[in-house]
């Protein structure tokens, strides 16, 4: 059972998460490359770390906001989602930190970024599937519609940015752009306030 | 107490495991081969997609042995499945990056995806000491047949001694290389299977 103040701060995070995530598209518009702005680049990677660790709050709150003993493959992916967010929250700094002279030469800042990307592929297909799950499963009670809505929009569409991109279909990045905006800035952040709404029945 | 949605969904898991880690053999060796060094471009999403599968099934395993196997009341156990099913879902997330570094366009290419692959490979290295001594205990604290099948019990522990003993054998550099092979069918494709459908069998008395 969800206490109030775990519910209150799984309806913070989730806002917060709607934000950042918004900022974070905000940012990818506005910047260019980590070399033509290095110091927009640093804050994009700070905005990532924050809206992980929302992430993170917000799965493993939903665990117990969910009663899953009755949805136990669901419980399997959201705890593999927590450690693969909490991979990508630990990493989300690194690039901006070996950009930092005397911070080891070993790799350049494009490698270091790659590794990091490296580690949390999956995490990118095994969060989304939780989003979806949760949103087709929980829709109506305690998710409000719109929310679960936005929920399997986004999850949908990034599980299909995947499968493309592992096919090899289009290896031209610009087709992905029109999903990362309506996944990104449309579906996920709904996702978000309506599970800040579903976490604000417990309170 | 396991539910019986999530003893259901443990023994499908674990059954999983053992079609997988057969699945495993037949890309990895038989289609790549073991003499292939490096990722295949031609089997090379397959063989991640297959990692996934199987990675994610051992963690499903892990996380409802506890229950299953009453793990709350054995703190190392206890212990060793919370290292193993963060090891473990570490690499189902980085199963499927040399596959998607080798799709190209928005991975970067300032690695190959045999590079990736290693890089994986290095990142998960302690999980494989970790997980077979959790299947090791499970199978010495289950070996009564109670639950676990006394057959399960004795492949859980021959599968996991030889792992362990293959992994510091390559350390320390003893043993040829020529063994992989060997230690592959029989640790991987006969032992760990049988032991896995011996936790199936577990999950499924509780259905």
């Amino acid at each position: 059972m969800i206490s109030s103040a775990e519910a209150k701060l799984g309806k913070n995070m989730a806002v917060l998460g709607a934000i950042t995530i918004l900022i974070t598209m905000a940012i990818g518009f506005l910047g260019g490359s980590r070399a033509e702005n290095p110091q927009l680049a640093t804050l994009s990677d700070f905005v990532d770390f924050v809206n992980s660790f929302t992430l993170i709050v917000v799965i493993m709150y939903s665990l117990k906001l969910f009663d899953l003993d009755e949805a136990p493959l669901i419980k399997v992916i959201g705890n593999v989602a927590i450690i693969g967010v909490t991979v990508a929250m630990i990493t989300d700094l690194s690039p901006a930190f070996s950009a930092i002279e005397g911070t080891g030469d070993g790799f350049t800042v494009a490698q270091v970024s790659e590794i990091t990307d490296t580690v949390t592929t999956g995490t990118w297909i095994v969060m989304p599937l939780f989003v979806l799950l949760v949103s087709a499963r929980f829709r109506g009670d305690p998710i409000p519609s719109w929310g679960a809505w936005g929920g399997i929009g986004a999850g949908s569409l990034i599980l299909l940015m995947h499968v493309i991109a592992l096919s090899g279909l289009f290896p031209d990045t610009d087709v992905f752009w029109p999903i990362w905006i309506v996944a990104g800035a449309i579906g996920f952040p709904l996702f978000a306030f309506g599970m800040s709404r579903a976490f604000a029945t417990k309170i | 107490m396991i539910s019986t949605a999530e003893a259901r969904l443990g023994r499908t898991m674990s059954l999983w495991v053992a079609i997988t880690a057969i699945l495993g053999l037949v890309v990895g060796f038989v289609l790549i081969g073991p003499d292939s060094d490096g990722y295949s471009e031609q089997w090379g999403l397959l063989n991640g997609v297959v990692n996934f599968a199987s990675n994610f099934a051992q963690v499903a395993m892990v996380i409802f042995a506890i229950k299953l196997f009453n793990i709350d009341d054995n703190p190392l156990l206890k212990l060793l499945s919370y290292i193993t099913i963060v090891g473990v879902s570490i690499s189902v997330t980085m199963s499927i990056s040399p596959a998607a570094h080798a799709a190209g366009g928005w991975t970067g290419s300032s690695f190959s995806p045999t590079q990736i692959g290693d890089i994986e490979g290095a990142v998960t290295y302690g999980t494989w000491f970790v997980f077979p001594v959790w299947v090791l205990l499970v199978s010495l604290k289950e070996r009564g047949g109670n639950l676990l099948p006394s057959w399960g019990s004795m492949a859980g522990i021959g599968a996991s001694v030889l792992i362990l003993v293959v992994n510091f054998g390559f350390l320390l550099s003893l043993l040829p290389d020529t063994i992989v092979p060997f230690i592959w069918i029989v640790g991987g494709v006969i032992l760990y299977p049988t032991f896995a459908i011996g936790v199936s069998r577990a999950f499924a008395s509780k259905v």
